[in-house]
C-alpha cells in the first residue's frame, strides 16, 4: 500500500514539476492574499502582528481548496480516473499518495507564507517545535479531508462552488486548532499549544484512516 | 394577569412567531409537494394509503 | 384510500399531526401563560422553550442523517437514501428556526444578536453542513444512474454527525478558555414549572419534527417514483388532464 503511495506521490509531483501549477499560481495566490489582509485589516502592524497567526492559516486553507481542486483535475482529463481504477494500484494506496502529494505542495505553501509573515507582518518567531509540529499535524488533516471531499466533487460540474461549503466546515477545527498552537508557540507560552496540536493530530489520523479504508468503494462507485 | 406584566414582550413575541410560522410554511409546502406528487403515482406505490 | 385526492397522509399521521397541534396550543399555554418568568432572564426564559427543543431535534435530525447513509452504504436500498434527505431537510429548518430563536434571546440577556458561543458557532457550522450535504444531493439525482450516485452523498452524510461533533467539542473548547458556558446555567437550577415546561416543549417539538419528517420522507418516496417515469412528461400529461376533466379522478 504505501509502495502504491509513493507512486501515485510521484506522479503527482513529477506532473507539478512540469505544468508548475502551484509555483506559478497557487504561491503568488499566497502571497496575494497575504497582501489582501494587509490592505484590508489596518497595516498598522499591530492588528497584523497580533492576527498573523489566524491569517496565516486562512491563506494556507484557501491555497488547499485551489490545490485539491488542482490534484482531481489531473485525473479527470484524459480518464485518468479509469486508469486509476484499472492500474491494480490499492485505493488505500492512491489515497494517501493524493494527500501526500498534497501535504507536500502545502508545505510549500507555508514556508512561503511563514516568510511572508515575519517580513510583511512583522511576527516574531518563537516556539519553533510547536510551529513545526504544528504545521506538520494540521497540514497531514488538511490534506487528508481534502483528498476525501476533493475526490467526492471531483468530476462534477458544480465543483469548484460545491468543494469549499463541503470541506471549509469541516476543516474548522483545524483552523481553531492549528491558529491557537500558532498564537500559544508565538505568544510564548507553548505548554498551551500542545494539547491543540494533538487535537490536529487525532483530526489527521481519523481522516487518514478513513479516506484509506473508504477510498475504495468511493473510486469504484462514482 | 402575569401576561400583560411580561418583559421582553417584543423578542418573546418574534421568538414564538418565526420559528412557528417558519415550521407551518414548511409543512405546508411539503403537504401541498407531496399532494402534487401522490397524484402522478399509482396507489399501489404509496403503501400508507 | 377513497379520499377524493391522494396525500401523504394515513390515518397515523393524521393523530400524530393532531397531537402535535394539540401538544403546540398547551405548550404556548404553559410558555407563555402558566410558567414563573426565570429570576435572572424574566420573561425571555420564554424563548428557550421553542428553542432548546428545536436544537435537540436539529442534532437528532443531524444524527438521523449519519445513520441512514451508514444503513445505506450497508443495504443500499431506496428507503434509507430518501430518509437521509428528509431528515437532513427536516433538519436544516429545525437548525435555522433554532439560531433564529437563539438570536432573538440572545439580544435581551447577552445584549447582542450573535455572540462567539460555542453552541451558535458550531450549530451555524451544522447548517451550513446540512445545506452542502443537500446541495451535494441535488447534483447526484441529476447526474448518473442510481447505482452510481449515492456514494458521495453517502459518504458526506456518513461524516456529518462526527463533523458535527469534532467542530462542536472544538470550538467549545476554543471559547471555554474565554467565557464560562451560558445556557447551562438554567439547567440545574430549573425545577417545577418552568421543568415540566420544558420537558413538554421537547415532547410536542418531538412530534412535530417525527410528523414532518414522516411526510418528507413520503415526499421523497414519490419523487423517486415520479422520477423512474420521467418527471417532465408526466407532469404534462397530468395537468393537460387535470385541465380537460375538471380534477375530477
Amino acid at each position: 500500500m504505501f509502495r502504491d503511495a509513493g507512486l501515485v506521490a510521484g506522479k503527482d509531483l513529477r506532473i507539478e514539476l512540469r505544468s508548475r501549477v502551484t509555483l506559478q499560481q497557487v504561491l503568488p495566490f499566497a502571497v496575494l492574499v497575504l497582501i489582501l489582509f494587509g490592505v484590508a485589516l489596518d497595516p498598522d502592524r499591530g492588528i497584523l502582528t497580533r492576527a498573523s497567526a489566524g491569517l496565516f492559516w486562512v491563506a494556507v486553507l484557501f491555497c488547499a481548496l485551489l490545490a485539491i481542486q488542482r490534484a482531481f483535475t489531473i485525473e479527470a482529463a484524459d480518464g485518468g480516473r479509469d486508469a486509476l481504477r484499472l492500474s491494480g494500484l490499492e485505493p488505500g494506496g492512491i489515497f494517501l499518495g493524493k494527500a501526500m502529494a498534497i501535504a507536500a505542495q502545502l508545505t510549500a505553501v507555508e514556508a512561503l507564507l511563514a516568510v511572508g509573515v515575519v517580513i510583511m507582518y512583522g511576527t516574531e518567531v518563537t516556539g519553533v517545535p510547536l510551529l513545526v509540529a504544528t504545521c506538520v499535524a494540521a497540514t497531514a488533516g488538511m490534506a487528508a479531508a481534502g483528498t476525501l471531499y476533493g475526490v467526492l466533487a471531483a468530476g462534477l460540474r458544480v465543483r469548484e462552488t460545491l468543494l469549499p461549503i463541503l470541506l471549509l466546515p469541516v476543516l474548522s477545527p483545524v483552523l481553531i486548532g492549528a491558529t491557537k498552537a500558532f498564537e500559544a508557540a508565538l505568544g510564548g507560552v507553548a505548554a498551551d499549544g500542545w494539547p491543540w496540536c494533538g487535537l490536529l493530530l487525532t483530526f489527521a489520523l481519523l481522516y487518514l484512516t478513513f479516506g484509506t479504508l473508504a477510498f475504495g468503494t468511493l473510486l469504484e462507485e462514482s | 394577569m402575569a401576561g400583560f406584566a411580561m418583559t421582553h414582550v417584543g423578542y418573546v413575541a418574534a421568538g414564538w412567531t418565526i420559528p412557528l410560522v417558519a415550521l407551518g410554511a414548511y409543512a405546508l409546502r411539503t403537504v401541498r409537494r407531496g399532494r402534487q406528487l401522490a397524484e402522478q403515482v399509482p396507489p399501489e406505490e404509496r403503501r400508507w394509503s | 384510500m377513497s379520499a377524493p385526492r391522494p396525500t401523504t397522509g394515513s390515518p397515523a399521521t393524521r393523530l400524530l399531526g393532531g397531537l402535535s397541534l394539540a401538544g403546540l396550543v398547551l405548550l404556548l399555554g404553559y410558555a407563555l401563560w402558566w410558567s414563573p418568568a426565570d429570576v435572572v432572564q424574566k420573561d425571555s426564559v420564554r424563548i428557550m422553550y421553542v428553542h432548546v427543543p428545536t436544537a435537540i431535534m436539529a442534532f437528532t435530525a443531524c444524527g438521523i442523517t449519519t445513520l441512514a447513509s451508514a444503513m445505506w452504504l450497508r443495504r443500499r436500498s431506496e428507503g434509507w437514501w430518501v430518509l437521509g434527505g428528509a431528515a437532513a431537510e427536516v433538519g436544516i429548518v429545525f437548525t435555522a428556526a433554532c439560531l433564529v430563536t437563539g438570536s432573538i434571546w440572545g439580544r435581551p440577556t447577552w445584549g447582542t444578536y450573535w455572540d462567539w458561543d460555542p453552541r451558535i458557532t458550531s450549530t451555524t457550522l451544522l447548517f451550513i453542513m446540512l445545506v452542502g450535504y443537500l446541495a451535494l444531493r441535488r447534483i447526484d439525482n441529476e447526474s448518473g444512474n442510481a447505482a452510481q450516485r449515492g456514494m458521495r452523498a453517502a459518504i458526506v452524510g456518513l461524516l456529518l454527525f462526527p463533523n458535527v461533533m469534532i467542530v462542536h467539542y472544538s470550538v467549545d473548547w476554543w471559547r471555554s478558555l474565554h467565557q464560562t458556558a451560558t445556557i447551562t446555567r438554567l439547567d440545574p437550577s430549573i425545577e417545577g414549572t418552568m421543568l415540566f415546561t420544558l420537558m413538554l416543549g421537547i415532547a410536542v417539538f418531538g412530534l412535530v419534527f417525527a410528523w414532518m419528517l414522516i411526510h418528507r420522507f413520503r415526499v421523497g418516496w414519490l419523487e423517486e417514483r415520479v422520477g423512474a417515469t420521467g418527471l417532465d412528461a408526466a407532469l404534462l400529461e397530468r395537468r393537460a388532464e387535470a385541465g380537460v376533466a375538471g380534477g375530477a379522478r
